[in-house]
Parts: C-alpha cells; sequence; structure tokens
C-alpha cells in the first residue's frame, strides 16, 4: 500500500465564512458611518449591532481555523497506519498551552526522532522523485556506496541505477515498475561500492503518493547483505565439494575392492585343494571383510548421491511405494518372521517416488534388522494429518530400541546405536534425515531401550486441485499452447 | 578359427582377472594386454588385428570414451566391451552412444562377472564368424 504524503487541508469553509463576515463587517461600518449623523435612528442601532456581531464571528473565526489544524495535527499523529498509537509528546507542555502549539510540538518532536532515526541507522534510506533523481539521502548511503552526499545529490541522472551491477539491472528496473505502479516490492541485487568492490544490497521500496492516488516519491530503505550472501555461497560451494569428492573416492574405492574379491577367489579355485578346510576359511574371511567394505562403499555413494541428482516433485502414492517395499523386503520378512500391520490408508504425498521408497525401505529394514532377540518383531505403519499441508507417517516396531545418550545422534551419518552386535553402514537414518528435509519435512523418534521405538517423518501434500476454469476463459489461465 | 583379443586396463590385478576368465574360453582366443590408451593404440598402429577389444572406462592416460570415438571414426569395426566398477547410468549411456557393442560392470561378484564376461566374448566372436 502506497504511503500517503498529505497536506493539511485548507478548511475551505472556515475561509468562506470568514470573507463574507469580513465582507459583511465592512458594509455594517460603512452603513454606521452614514447613519452616525443621528444615533438614535433605529437602522443606526442595527448596524450597530450587525458590526459587533461580525466583529466578535470574526475573532472567533481567526482562532477556529488554528484550533482545526492543531486537531488535525493530532488527528494524523495518532492514525493507526503511522502505528503509532497515541502520540503523546514527551516535553510536558504546561497546562493553558494553546492546543496548536501543543500539536507542533508532538508533530516536531516527532519529526525530530525520525530524523533521528534516519542519521543513524545502519541502513541507507533514499527518497526517490518519480524520474529517479535523489530528492533525499540518509547519511548512512553515504557508507553504503562510498560516495558523497554532495555527488549523489548532484547527479543529473539516476544515480542509484548507474551503480547496480549491469547483470543486476533487469531486476532493480523491475523493482522500480513495480514500485511505480504503488506496489512495494524488495529485492536483492549486487552493486559497484566507489571503492571498486561488490556488495549485496536489500532494497525495499515504498511508494508514496499524494491525496489523489499519484506516486509522487519513492522511499528505499537498503541495507548491506554481502556477508550473509557471500558465506551462503560458501557453504553451498564446500557442500558441493564435500558431496562431489565423496562421491569420486567412493567409486575409486570400488576398484581394489574387485581386485580384493577376485584374486580371493582365484586362489580357491587355483588352490582350494591343498589350502584345506582352514586355508579355505581364512579365504572366507577375505571375501566376507571385502564385501563389508563394497556394502559401505555402496551406502557412502547413496547417501552422497542424495545431495547430488535431483529429486523429482511428483504426487507419489504412498501406499504403492510401501507395497513394492514389502515386496522387495519380503525373504527378510520371512525370515524374521516379521508381522507388517498398516494401520490406515497411506495418503498420497509428494515428491520423489525413488526416495520415498528408499525412506521406507529404511524404516521398516531397520525395524527387522534390530529386532528384539527371541521376539516376532511386529512393525505398525499409521498416517495422521500433519497440518494443512503435510502428512505424517509412523512407524513402529517392538525391537531393540536405541538408549537415551544415543537418541540425539542416530540421524548423523555413519553413527551406529547397535555397532557392536549388529552390521550396518549407520547412514540408513541419515539418509531418512536428508530426503525429508530436503521436502520441508522433519524426522523424529520416540524409543524405550528394550521395548521399541516409534520413527515419525513428516512429508509434504500434494498442492490442492486448482478450480475448473471456464472453457472460455481457459486461455487466461494457461497461455497460448 | 583363432581370435584375437586385445584387453586395456591400466590395472595389473584386473588384467589377470580378465585373462584368467577368457582362457577358460579355449585356446582359440589369444589374449593380448595394453595399459593405456597409447599402448593400445601403438598395439593397433604396429599392424595388429585383433577381433575384440576389452577396455576399462577409466584409464590414468584417459576415458576410454575417446578410444571409442577413434575406433568408430577409422571405421575398422571392432567390437568393443567396455568394463568399468562404475554402474552409473550415464555412463552406460555415453559408451553405447559412442559405439560399445557391450557394458559390463566388474559387479560384486567376481566370478560371476569372469562368467557374463565370457558369454558376452563369445557372442561378439561367433558374430564374426558368421559374418566372414
Amino acid at each position: 500500500m502506497p504511503s500517503r504524503v498529505e497536506q493539511f487541508p485548507t478548511h475551505p469553509r472556515v475561509s468562506m465564512a470568514l470573507r463574507g463576515f469580513v465582507v459583511l463587517a465592512g458594509v455594517a461600518f460603512f452603513a454606521l458611518i452614514i447613519l452616525s449623523a443621528d444615533a438614535r435612528r433605529p437602522e443606526a442601532l442595527l448596524a450597530m449591532l450587525l458590526f459587533s456581531i461580525l466583529s466578535v464571528a470574526i475573532i472567533v473565526l481567526t482562532r477556529a481555523k488554528p484550533l482545526m489544524l492543531a486537531r488535525e495535527i493530532s488527528e494524523r499523529l495518532a492514525r493507526p497506519e503511522l502505528k503509532l498509537g497515541t502520540y503523546r509528546p514527551t516535553t510536558k507542555s504546561s497546562k493553558g498551552t494553546p492546543p496548536l502549539e501543543q500539536a507542533l510540538r508532538a508533530s516536531l518532536e516527532l519529526a525530530e526522532r525520525y530524523e533521528l532515526l534516519t542519521t543513524n541507522i545502519a541502513a541507507s534510506v533514499v527518497i526517490f522523485d518519480r524520474d529517479r533523481r535523489v530528492l533525499f539521502c540518509s547519511p548512512f548511503t553515504e557508507v553504503l556506496t562510498g560516495y558523497h552526499a554532495e555527488a549523489i545529490y548532484s547527479h543529473p541522472g539516476d544515480f542509484w541505477g548507474e551503480i547496480v551491477v549491469e547483470s543486476e539491472r533487469d531486476k532493480y528496473d523491475k523493482a522500480w515498475s513495480f514500485a511505480q505502479l504503488g506496489e512495494d516490492y524488495s529485492v536483492r541485487y549486487q552493486v559497484h561500492h566507489h571503492d571498486d568492490i561488490k556488495l549485496w544490497f536489500d532494497t525495499q521500496f515504498v511508494p508514496l503518493c499524494d491525496d489523489g492516488g499519484n506516486i509522487v516519491s519513492v522511499m528505499c530503505v537498503t541495507v548491506d547483505v554481502s556477508e550473509l550472501v557471500n558465506q551462503r555461497k560458501q557453504v553451498e560451494e564446500q557442500n558441493r565439494d564435500l558431496t562431489d569428492f565423496t562421491y569420486m573416492v567412493s567409486h575409486d574405492l570400488k576398484a581394489p575392492v574387485f581386485t580384493i574379491k577376485g584374486m580371493a577367489s582365484a586362489l580357491l579355485e587355483d588352490y582350494g585343494q591343498s589350502l584345506g578346510k582352514d586355508g579355505h576359511a581364512l579365504i572366507q574371511h577375505i571375501l566376507a571383510g571385502a564385501t563389508r567394505l563394497e556394502k559401505l562403499i555402496a551406502s557412502v555413494i547413496e547417501y552422497s548421491s542424495l545431495g547430488r541428482k535431483e529429486a523429482r516433485d511428483v504426487p507419489v502414492d504412498l501406499g504403492v511405494v510401501l507395497g513394492s517395499v514389502l515386496e522387495d523386503l519380503a525373504e527378510q520378512i520371512r525370515q524374521t518372521e516379521a508381522q507388517v500391520l498398516i494401520e490406515s490408508k497411506l495418503p498420497t504425498v509428494r515428491g520423489d517416488d525413488v526416495r520415498y521408497y528408499q525412506l521406507f525401505s529404511n524404516l521398516i529394514g531397520n525395524a527387522m534388522k534390530y529386532r528384539a532377540p527371541g521376539r516376532r518383531p511386529q512393525i505398525h505403519v499409521r498416517a495422521q494429518s500433519a497440518g494443512k499441508d503435510m502428512a505424517a507417517l509412523e512407524v513402529t516396531d517392538n525391537g531393540l530400541g536405541i538408549p537415551a545418550a544415543k537418541l540425539e545422534d542416530i540421524f548423523r551419518p555413519y553413527h551406529r546405536a547397535h555397532g557392536s552386535e549388529i552390521e550396518g553402514s549407520g547412514i540408513g537414518l541419515a539418509s531418512v534425515k536428508k530426503i525429508v528435509e530436503k521436502v520441508g519435512g522433519a524426522v523424529s523418534v520416540k524409543s524405550i531401550e528394550g521395548e521399541g521405538s516409534t520413527f515419525r517423518v513428516t512429508l509434504p501434500l500434494p498442492p490442492p486441485k486448482p478450480q475448473s476454469i471456464p472453457e472460455n476463459l481457459r486461455r487466461y489461465f494457461e497461455g497460448d499452447r | 578359427m583363432n581370435h584375437l583379443v586385445l584387453m586395456i586396463d591400466d590395472q595389473e590385478a584386473h588384467r589377470i582377472l580378465v585373462r584368467r576368465a577368457l582362457q577358460k574360453i579355449g585356446p582359440q582366443v589369444e589374449i593380448a594386454e595394453a595399459e593405456s590408451l597409447k599402448q593400445a593404440r601403438e598395439f593397433l598402429a604396429d599392424g595388429n588385428t585383433p577381433s575384440l577389444v576389452i577396455v576399462d572406462l577409466n584409464l590414468t592416460d584417459g576415458r576410454s570414451t575417446i578410444l571409442l570415438e577413434e575406433l568408430q571414426q577409422s571405421g575398422l569395426n571392432l567390437p568393443v566391451l567396455v568394463v568399468s566398477t562404475s554402474a552409473l547410468e550415464s555412463d552406460v549411456e555415453e559408451c553405447y552412444r559412442k559405439g560399445a557393442s557391450c557394458y559390463l560392470t566388474k559387479s560384486t561378484d567376481p566370478v560371476q562377472f569372469g562368467s557374463d564376461l565370457r558369454q558376452a566374448v563369445v557372442f561378439f566372436l561367433r558374430q564374426l564368424t558368421s559374418e566372414e
């Protein structure tokens, strides 16, 4: 909403009344003079009376204007959109101070307060006219841009636009066009500082308009966000590097694993006879070690690929996903005699179906892997709503549970709660966390050691279907196809 | 019918394993080894005429897709089997696009890999013999 830069109205009625009365008073006065020759005539008395009344009226009206002005100022200061509340001036005026003076003091004080604000705030406040010339710039603008105020004021053209980095000019111009339409707009863009460095600015455009709704000027409040942007870029780059590195390394590690397994098998093949039972066992250990190494490498590749590959964003029927997971885990289910119970209809969410398969495969696979010895694994899956656009899924098991001390760390990669007893890579839950967090969801766990655990994930629901559009208007919504 | 198979891999251990696998086909398969793209090119330039090439995807002096392109352009019509530890779809696609006849992953089971490799080699050699 544009802010209104209003001018105080000129109280037209009061002025007109005043003028009228002055004229009438003049007439009465002349009448008096003419008639004053004979002061006892009734016409003379009438003229005197009229003259007196008019004089009083004139005196009252000349006071009314300031009174009305004072009222106007106070009402303005108390306006809700200014968010001043009921503004009470801090300088106490003594009783008897005329209301206009009070009101003027209050607005002066407010003006001083705001001047103090714009002078000391670590942001640039600039007011541009419609041709983008600078009408006012706060002192910090000098710091932010590196140019002196005189240079900024005296610049013949679009000073600010000229310091914007060329490739960012479009963004800046777009913000201006919105502002000129009366829209508040904020934009982040790069700028050439006077001292030959590039900075990132966040600017909020606030169009200011007059009583008639015409934009007369635009106020821009700008802060320097270079540090924030640079830090973020650094972190992103580091993340990318790390993911790439992990990926490359794990691929390179596969070759020697192939060698170890191949050679061990070759030994068995060629010298199996002379190795005997003990020799065989040793070789089996070599093979087992190599296989374990392979699994670890595969899990590292899988985990790092979650960061590299693009995820799909489609509707995913979790019922179907769970069906595939259970099918593929059928052997493990049979071996552990696990019972899997799906308590409610599973919702359709949005995201990547392959990743959600991984997610549930990890959760349900874990529930069986970390089963309590002597107990048939019982796994329950249920769905709940979690707010307007998320669904929650819970997977409960009656397995080993997680020791309280390790609860915090289990979602971290390569951390294991039962590492000594049960084989695993340590990235199952870390992958679950990465998958849900990438779609704006979350994962949490409640667990009692010895009794079991409940894992809860929240996933986004698909956006609601758009309302049906009448045929003849369809092209305005879908564009030319 | 004797066939010469050129095998290119920078890891000696892998060359040994591939040789072991191929030797099981029989004496009609003769195996020549190269450690790098450079050695392979020299081998071919010396006038040797292998019937088939087995090459690892990533060699010390380059990616073997370069060799694939060179062989395509030379018009030699040589079946090339690419082997690799990588199971990346993008790698497989790239090799087939550049003219590989076959792509085998050095999978988790070397015994299985050996048998798959043999099958592929026998298949392509038979094709060659029937073409002649």
